[in-house]
């Protein structure tokens, strides 16, 4: 699953929720464990093989404008502490 | 508060995407699914679905 | 093309302080649904008419204070009240539950309301404290148009400390688009878009006589089991204003539409069609609560507890000097694609080429005008400052600005979101009540305002929407 959320608040939530289960308990998948590999899509893991001019296009000025690091810090604790990678 | 405004060049050789069924979840003051989806099809992934969200 | 532009004369922007019917927005009712004692918890964070008064960001929305002075405001803003706040301000007015179950009272032509007559005795009179209706008008709030439908299906209207108001009937037995709870939400529209019209033509000093035609832009979805959403609560708000020589339709574009129907209003006044045109948008009931979890996780008042309504007239050029830029419309089309490079090319840089300008030569952006005081609690980002940042990466992709102005672009050529989020409502116009005045004396050169709709939202397309118009001074 590959998230494009811009609030890392948000982006933790929902990578809980397709990992471990709804940390809100409020929809379908409280309680649910899919365990489904979680990125957002400025993570190096996914931009570094993706076209690169394809990725400049599509996402480049998304990636200007959002606190990037703060968004990686909190998917990777979610993928660390859910998928043990 | 911090925003990157450079490419970061660690991590990226732990996920291959290539033959990947992938999910596409976009927001629309984010990275919308149709441009997440396009970047996942250039790393070889297949799209399974496209979704967008709206937080207002 | 012609060198003369149609004006924005005039914009009211009126907040309806509902907290009683909190509840019946979309989060709260399926969430009660789930635990019917969730209202008790609910109700200790319910703000009092007064804290809605005070609060920074409806102290702004109504114009006694621009955007920027909120930067002033130490955070939360829920707790630093106003001290000099009015109830009424140069764009408009807040009014309480207490004057809007009256107002619902006047929009209701079909007895679909049963409500406390001595509830209602106390709207007219605060009502006519406004000096905005007539007596004929007032009456109509105390007297029902017709005797109370039948009760089946109906559902109770209660006040914010809980007490029963009264109740709301549905419309037709078995018609799944015309249950009470879609009929609240849509007298509820049509109340505070007729009041925010009422607003606009004392602000104008213009008879309601002189209205020729309404554009609405809001979201509601009018209409029965064969026509859901067949429209034109713009009409209907017009009649119940006074409107009596205009007709209207509804323009339908997400949060996209206001963008979309001041376009059309201009092009209708630019055509020479009428003279005098309104958008008009009432507000949104759907919306109240909706980020109501997260406020209550961290102990905050549930701060989407207002219905906010905006109208505004376009006509012919006045000499104030304040153009509608119709030559230059951006807008998002269906090849224009999805990366936010695209979308804010065909929004921002776009148009601007047409007019030779470049992004840091227009003063003022207004963008989705959401209060991140609301939406940031919920995990849902400062949607502004996103789009800010994102203009002003686009401009140093363009070269048009340096990479070391993109942090200060919001301070300088933005503002900070004051607007209730109530969907369409926070789509940048209600920055026109701050823009005109600084345009019609020079101190503003031009603005941009900027919506986007998420289409996708409706399951016909994945796309958005975006529309965007400048105002400059000719």
């Amino acid at each position: 699953m590959i998230l494009g959320a811009a609030e890392p608040a948000y982006v933790e939530m929902m990578a809980e929720t397709v990992t471990a289960g709804d940390p809100t308990y409020t929809g379908p998948l409280a309680g649910v464990s899919l365990g489904l590999p979680v990125y957002h899509v400025t993570e190096p893991e996914v931009r570094e093989k993706a076209d690169a001019s394809i990725y400049q296009d599509q996402i480049g000025l998304s990636e200007v404008a959002m606190q990037t690091d703060d968004i990686w810090q909190s998917i990777r604790k979610v993928r660390e502490r859910t998928l043990g990678s | 508060m911090r925003y990157s405004m450079r490419r970061k060049s660690e991590g990226g050789e732990r996920l291959d995407l290539q033959g990947k069924k992938v999910i596409a979840i976009g927001e629309r003051d984010g990275v919308q699914a149709t441009a997440i989806a396009a970047v996942a099809r250039s790393a070889g992934a297949e799209v399974l679905l496209e979704l967008n969200q709206c937080f207002v | 093309m012609t060198e003369t532009f149609p004006t924005i004369r005039g914009i009211a922007c009126v907040i309806s302080h509902t907290p009683g019917l909190l509840r019946y927005g979309s989060k709260p009712t399926r969430e009660l649904a789930r635990e019917p004692g969730l209202f008790d918890k609910m109700r200790p964070h319910l703000r009092s008419f007064d804290d809605a008064v005070a609060y920074g960001p409806n102290q702004v929305f109504i114009g006694n204070h621009g955007p920027e002075w909120l930067w002033s405001v130490p955070e939360p803003w829920w707790r630093h009240g106003d001290e000099g706040a009015r109830a009424t301000g140069p764009a408009g007015r807040i009014v309480g539950e207490d004057h809007f179950w009256g107002l619902l009272q006047m929009a209701d032509d079909f007895g679909i309301l049963d409500i406390d007559k001595s509830r209602l005795e106390r709207s007219r009179d605060l009502l006519r404290a406004t000096g905005l209706f007539a007596d004929a008008e007032l009456e109509r709030a105390v007297k029902a148009a017709k005797p109370p439908a039948s009760s089946d299906g109906s559902i109770s209207l209660n006040a914010a400390d809980g007490s029963e108001v009264g109740r709301i009937a549905n419309g037709y037995p078995g018609d799944s688009s015309q249950t009470a709870d879609i009929l609240i939400e849509n007298l509820a529209c049509k109340a505070s878009g007729a009041l925010a019209l009422k607003e606009l033509l004392a602000q104008m000093k213009m008879e309601p006589g002189e209205v020729e035609y309404l554009l609405g832009c809001g979201e509601e979805a009018v209409g029965d089991r064969y026509q859901r959403g067949g429209g034109s609560i713009s009409k209907a708000m017009a009649e119940m204003a006074g409107c009596t020589q205009a007709t209207g339709s509804d323009v339908k574009a997400f949060c996209c539409a206001p963008v979309h129907a001041l376009v059309l209003a201009g092009a209708l006044v630019q055509g020479g069609v009428y003279k005098n045109v309104i958008v008009v948008g009432g507000g949104s009931l759907a919306k109240l609560g909706m980020k109501m979890l997260g406020h209550m996780q961290k102990d905050m008042p549930l701060l989407e507890d207002c219905l906010a309504s905006v109208a505004i007239l376009v006509g012919p050029a006045d000499g104030s000097g304040v153009r509608m830029r119709l030559d230059a419309v951006g807008k998002h089309t269906v090849a224009s694609g999805g990366s936010a490079g695209a979308i804010y090319e065909a929004l921002v840089s776009e148009p601007l080429g047409h007019l030779g300008l470049r992004i840091p030569d227009v003063d003022k952006y207004a963008v989705e005008l959401h209060n991140p005081e609301i939406t940031v609690p919920a995990g849902s980002g400062n949607v502004p400052r996103t789009n800010y940042r994102i203009i002003a990466a686009l401009g140093v992709q363009r070269g048009e600005m340096k990479r070391e102005e993109v942090d200060g672009f919001e301070r300088v050529h933005g503002m900070p979101g004051f607007v209730p989020t109530q969907g369409h409502i926070p789509a940048a116009l209600p920055y026109l009540a701050h823009a005109l005045p600084k345009l019609r004396d020079g101190s503003l050169r031009n603005a941009l305002f900027i919506a986007k709709g998420s289409l996708f939202l409706g399951k016909m397309t994945n796309m958005v929407d975006g529309m965007s118009l400048l105002l400059d001074r000719g």
